[in-house]
């Protein structure tokens, strides 16, 4: 008898060290890289310093040890946190949805905290005296209602709660959302340039502030997510197969959302609207790897996090002072690089 | 004990009922076919033991109803291959496979070596070990059929539920695969039920026919007492014929005279 599985749908144990390689290698590279170039034993030594117990000589001023500790680290880690939700979401949306173009934003999460955010930026100002930041909250909040209200349409079609029908309603609810922020963008347009900067997304208010409001959503729902690998597998043969194999595909559909929402809603609000990410990162693992989620997830929350903070590199040193949105550099950069991927490699986007 | 028993089982979708009115017992071990033409809710009865439409009246699976049925519970009893399968582009045949052990693990579980092996023996019945890696979705209509009938052995469920599951093959793999599935019922004592369009499959392989018109239920017994030319001409088309050759029924729908001019 055969024993174990066999080598073509394994998770490879070189894949995982690989891509765990790649993470910590762009996290080294992003807090050394910048205006001040930091040496990268450096950076080792100053991290291991921070170890309990542990207590060495780091060989770095204290204006260097600032720079690593209160502006890059915290930047790096934030997308570390952005890029691994943004492809897992990614993966969780395609695979319960059963739909390669699906991504984060698909059911109007983007939409909603675009409109969020544009509500902030354009009629709450005037924050300094306020507790909390009203933009995060705002894109937050935006987000999860935009999904809700794409849930509430496409669940009370009366022909049939399908994938089809939720997909459907999420675009006409996102198409709905975009349209009111647009018209406020144009009433306000003083405020136009620094809504448009928040939509193509950024890392550059990072702070540990912002790593600590997003890590506990971020964290409950990976672990969702990654708990569900199984479970998006089961849902890759329809929804009528998957329920004659003993699982509810619209209870498992659900959960995942609201999950994967959950992240996605606590990233979009520290970082706006970071695109590509989502599609490609997940669909690079498949035609690299293997199309079972079991291998899509867990490769795609390390290499989307190793991608997002080489992403913001090339953002904040490419034009520096300057910096360019990271929206646009995951697409300039994400675009050709994923052709590539897909004209050579020999596996299949379903 | 695995037998299916419908009791005035009624399937309306919105436009009109599909299935009227059927109570029908399927008895252990036998397969039973349900034939009829093109609409007749033959998919829609077989969808209704495994509960994935709403109907009206009672389905028991081995005495208990299919609705208050745990999901895993049923999945253990039934096995469902459905007209047109989704063969996931990427999925390896083997993870096709094991997907039949999903009812038996808990939500968040992952298989264990004792699935990873049942898997195994189940393409070993199939001879389908060297294909464990492929692709499922590049391989022909009668090898996915396959890959299904070892996906319904790993969920070792006893009722066997196809629907038009030969429909799309060529004349051989289609008779490969009705063997096969021949041979499972006898190797691992199921139970089956098909929607069949093929009626001297149905005549050759079953134990049992059923013939739905409209939704209704016209008759049921042994496929030579069913199957009668009066019947099918009635219930098919009056160019229909019932052949005998070497002993078998073959059912054959001849061309008229006046259609050859």
């Amino acid at each position: 008898m055969n024993a174990g599985r066999p080598a073509q749908t394994r998770l490879h144990w070189w894949w995982v060290a690989g891509a765990t390689l790649a993470l910590v290698a762009a996290i080294i590279a992003g807090v050394m890289i910048g205006v001040v170039d930091l040496s990268p034993m450096d950076v080792v030594r100053s991290t291991l310093d921070k170890v309990p117990f542990v207590d060495i000589e780091t060989g770095m001023t204290t204006r260097e040890e600032a720079i690593l500790w209160q502006i890059r680290m915290p930047r790096v880690i934030l997308g570390v946190v952005v890029g691994s939700m943004l492809s897992a979401a990614g993966a969780a949306y395609q695979g319960v949805f059963r739909n390669p173009l699906a991504d984060p934003y698909l059911l109007g999460a983007g939409a909603g905290a675009g409109l969020g955010a544009t509500l902030a930026i354009a009629y709450a100002s005037d924050t300094a005296d306020w507790l909390v930041d009203p933009l995060p909250l705002a894109a937050f909040v935006g987000a999860i209602v935009g999904v809700s209200f794409a849930y509430f349409v496409g669940y009370t079609v009366r022909s049939g709660r399908t994938s089809v029908t939720l997909i459907l309603a999420g675009v006409s609810v996102a198409a709905f959302l975009t349209a009111i922020q647009t018209f406020i963008q144009q009433r306000e347009s003083d405020t136009l340039r620094e809504v448009y900067g928040w939509i193509l997304g950024s890392l550059n208010t990072a702070g540990w502030g912002e790593v600590r409001l997003a890590v506990p959503y971020v964290v409950v729902s990976l672990a969702v997510v990654f708990g569900g690998r199984r479970l998006l597998d089961v849902l890759s043969v329809g929804d009528t197969d998957a329920s004659t194999l003993g699982v509810r595909p619209g209870r498992i559909r659900l959960v995942i959302v609201i999950f994967a929402t959950l992240g996605t809603a606590a990233v979009v609000a520290v970082s706006g609207l970071i695109g590509f990410v989502g599609i490609i990162i997940p669909h690079t693992v498949r035609l690299l790897t293997s199309a079972s989620y079991r291998v899509i997830v867990p490769l795609s929350i390390l290499l989307g996090g190793a991608f997002l903070v080489v992403a913001d590199i090339i953002a904040r040193t490419a034009v520096a002072p300057a910096e360019i949105p990271i929206g646009v550099i995951t697409a300039i950069f994400g675009a050709p690089f994923f052709a590539i991927i897909l004209r050579t490699s020999k596996g299949v986007v379903s | 004990m695995s037998t299916v028993q419908f009791g005035s089982v009624s399937v309306d979708y919105g436009a009109g009922p599909v299935v009227v009115d059927v109570s029908l017992d399927v008895v252990e071990g036998e397969w039973l076919a349900i034939v009829g033409p093109n609409g007749a809710g033959k998919s829609s009865l077989l969808r209704t033991i495994v509960a994935a439409v709403d109907f009206t009246g009672s389905v028991l699976v081995d005495g208990q109803s299919t609705t208050t049925m745990g999901d895993k519970e049923r999945a253990r009893s039934v096995a469902y291959v459905s007209q047109r399968p989704v063969y996931p582009h990427g999925m390896a045949v083997f993870d096709f496979v094991l997907l039949g052990r999903t009812p038996y693990l808990g939500t968040l579980a992952a298989e264990s070596s004792e699935d990873i092996a049942l898997v195994w023996d189940a393409l070993s019945t199939l001879r389908l070990e060297s294909f464990a890696g492929r692709d499922v979705a590049t391989l022909s209509g009668g090898e996915t059929q396959r890959v299904s009938l070892a996906r319904v052995i790993a969920q070792h469920a006893r009722i066997l539920v196809l629907d038009e599951a030969t429909a799309s093959l060529d004349v051989s793999a289609q008779h490969e695969v009705l063997e096969t599935i021949d041979a499972l019922r006898t190797s691992h004592g199921m139970t089956v039920v098909s929607a069949i369009h093929d009626l001297t499959a149905a005549a050759q392989f079953c134990d049992s026919v059923a013939i739905l018109e409209q939704g209704r239920l016209r008759s049921q017994g042994p496929p030579l007492e069913v199957l009668t030319e009066a019947v099918l001409q009635d219930v098919f088309d009056p160019s229909i014929r019932v052949l005998e050759v070497d002993g078998n029924p073959v059912i054959v729908s001849l061309r008229s005279e006046e259609s050859h001019q």
